[in-house]
């Protein structure tokens, strides 16, 4: 399994945020496959040093936006992408609240709605032709 | 198990000290001993030729010549004590180390009691030990006539006790945390007052309770400004 | 009993005429990482030696695991790790020496294996004397000697000042180490902002002596927040903007440090004053600067997180 996960302390983004969203894209980009175990947290706690806690805080957050499941006494588990049901409901409702305030910060730099569709849409070519890039 | 390890480490610090004031004692001792047979005595007691047998009782010194070695222990029992007391009670300060010395499962008045302890030894296994070898010398080895009395040997206790009570003196300075003209003069002036006290009487049972007076006025807030101080 | 390892009620310290520690009402859990951070001066070190009884204070108390600071009992300090900066340690002693000293100490808590597991890892022979180490290698000493002894609790008041950055990680991964194992506190004071955001899981900010924050890392990470502004005009109403502490205006430019301001008040704002936004990222640098930062932003604000 290769996961490598790095963080900057005084960047911007709180620490627990900076794995998280590291792990979801390694998962994305299929780095991380369906039933690939995440390592256990006091170890890439001690690898990473730092308090366990913000490493299972990261955990619980991609668990929240359903990319991974914890089972206890095993760890931590990535989950298959495919859609389920109404828990799936309740992460879109998050993905949609995310995306509002995109979309405010977009209209209040200036952009008209036409240019901040097409600018979303580029983003959204521009990832995924990533992903075709790293893997096969 | 943790007393005798701190017990160990107060006397370890204290040895060079000790060591010292054991040598030259031992060296100065015996050169006076070796090279001046004289009759003179420096001490306060000195009695005249004419001082008859009930007179001499009453008193604790005699002439002698070992009394001659008096002033030098005098001397090195002042300074061990006061050498002792800067290294217990001030050098830490100086060190910044009383923090890794206190911060520990033992209470301040067990570190005190190990401090009060390490000095004492360190005076019985130096001066004390040489003083009793200097005694013995000169009542056996050497050609002294008359040989000394016994309680020439008590006269050399008297005097080495007084380091101890310079030591409580300087201990108490050094622990205080006033300003040093104001509250910390008191056991300097105190220390020159009870030197001059312990000597007065005549006999030796009021020199020693002197002593020990001086020691306990001056140990007892020691040990209550010890537990109680802020370092 | 409550499940608090420190407490303080209204801990004050004065020097004379001026209050180091003023009305301090702090509480630390079991089982945290409890992050102190302040200004120099800002009466970080005050406040530990006061919880530790090293210091008496002038007014309120401090209490650890239930016993008043000012009478902890041996056993208890046993339990105790403290680390100060400057780690001043017996000179004439050998390491070894150092380490039978310790011992004779924590005779059942003791873990040789470990001291000298870390020894090795620091490379340093016990045969060393302490006054032929320098400060670095002190600090690691100190680390290894602490941490031998398995603490239940470590207070640690800056303990990297003055140390190379090797050092200072060393110092992090001894951290992360304790925690792991099971109920174990941690307070400590650090200048090194993003070594606090590693291991702190609270954080306390005391400024000239007051409690100005006591709340969650991710807290504080989230509701200090910043802004760039541009106004159509250069007549700017600062002083409305809701939960100001710091600014700075160049002409139709304004930058805006906000706290515990909900984001849509903040586009509300501007959208009221014709003025486009656009949040700017802060490191916890930044945040904390800003956070203590010049008198007129605290005349602004006088913010306490909830616990």
């Amino acid at each position: 399994m290769a996961l490598w996960v790095q963080i900057s302390p005084g960047s911007k983004d709180p620490l627990y945020v900076q794995i998280a969203s590291q792990i979801s894209r390694a998962i994305a980009l299929g780095h991380l496959r369906p039933g690939d175990k995440l390592p256990p947290v006091r170890k890439l706690a001690e690898e990473l040093v730092i308090n366990p806690n913000t490493v299972a805080r990261a955990y619980l957050e991609l668990e929240q936006q359903g990319f991974v499941a914890s089972k206890t006494g095993s760890g931590t588990f990535v989950l298959d992408p495919t859609l389920q049901d109404d828990k799936d409901l309740a992460q879109l409702n998050l993905l949609g609240q995310r995306i509002d305030t995109l979309i405010a910060q977009g209209l209040n730099l200036g952009l008209t709605p036409e240019k901040l569709i097409e600018f979303f849409e580029g983003r959204v070519r521009r990832f995924l032709s990533e992903q075709n890039k790293r893997s096969p | 198990m943790k007393y005798l390890a701190l017990l160990r480490k107060e006397i370890r610090e204290c040895l060079p000290w000790v060591l010292l004031a054991a040598g030259i004692l031992f060296v100065f001792g015996f050169q006076m001993l070796l090279n001046n047979p004289i009759q003179s005595i420096i001490f306060p007691y000195h009695l005249d030729d004419q001082a008859n047998e009930t007179i001499e009782s009453a008193y604790l010194f005699r002439p002698s010549t070992v009394a001659s070695v008096g002033s030098i222990l005098l001397f090195i029992s002042l300074c061990l004590g006061a050498a002792l007391s800067i290294r217990q009670f001030w050098f830490p300060s100086f060190t910044r180390t009383w923090a890794f010395l206190l911060h520990r499962n033992i209470t301040r008045t067990a570190v005190f009691l190990v401090k009060i302890t390490a000095a004492v030894l360190g005076f019985v296994l130096s001066i004390l030990s040489i003083w009793t070898l200097l005694f013995l010398y000169s009542v056996f080895a050497a050609d002294y006539s008359p040989p000394p009395m016994p309680h020439v040997w008590l006269e050399g206790l008297f005097l080495i006790s007084q380091g101890l009570v310079v030591y409580f003196a300087s201990s108490l300075s050094s622990v205080l945390t006033a300003k040093w003209y104001t509250t910390r003069l008191f056991p300097v002036i105190f220390v020159f007052m009870s030197l001059y006290f312990c000597f007065y009487p005549k006999t030796p049972a009021l020199n020693f309770l002197c002593t020990g007076l001086s020691m306990l006025i001056l140990a007892l807030p020691l040990w209550q400004e010890f537990r109680n101080r802020q370092f | 009993m409550n499940d608090f390892v420190l407490q303080t009620f209204q801990l004050t310290k004065y020097y004379h005429k001026t209050p180091a520690l003023d009305h301090l009402n702090l509480c630390v859990p079991k089982g945290c990482v409890y992050g102190l951070l302040g200004r120099n001066g800002s009466g970080k070190t005050t406040a530990i030696k006061l919880i530790l009884g090293l210091l008496a204070p002038t007014a309120g108390r401090a209490e650890v695991v239930g016993h008043p600071s000012d009478n902890l009992p041996p056993s208890l300090r046993s339990r105790i790790g403290y680390i100060t900066e400057g780690h001043h340690l017996e000179r004439w002693m050998t390491i070894r020496e150092l380490e039978h000293f310790q011992k004779a100490f924590y005779p059942d808590q003791w873990d040789r294996r470990f001291f000298a597991e870390m020894l090795d890892y620091f490379e340093l022979s016990p045969k060393r004397k302490i006054k032929t180490l320098s400060n670095g290698q002190r600090a690691q000493v100190n680390l290894a000697l602490t941490l031998a002894a398995n603490p239940e609790l470590l207070i640690m008041d800056d303990p990297t000042l003055g140390l190379d950055a090797a050092v200072c990680r060393q110092f992090l991964e001894g951290m992360v180490h304790l925690i792991q194992k099971e109920g174990r506190t941690i307070l400590f004071s650090s200048h090194i902002l993003s070594d606090v955001e590693r291991v702190a899981d609270r954080i306390a900010v005391i400024d000239k002596g007051v409690l100005r924050a006591d709340c969650t890392l991710e807290e504080f990470r989230m509701q200090i927040r910043k802004y760039l502004f541009e106004f159509p005009q250069p007549n700017i109403p600062v002083d409305t903007l809701p939960g100001l502490i710091h600014s700075k205006q160049n002409q139709q430019m304004l930058e805006a440090t906000v706290v515990k301001t909900p984001e849509e008040a903040i586009y509300e704002w501007a959208r009221r004053h014709q003025a486009a936004v656009e949040p700017v990222p802060m490191s916890i640098e930044d945040q904390f600067i800003e956070f203590t930062g010049p008198k007129q932003a605290q005349k602004l604000f006088s913010w306490e997180m909830p616990v």
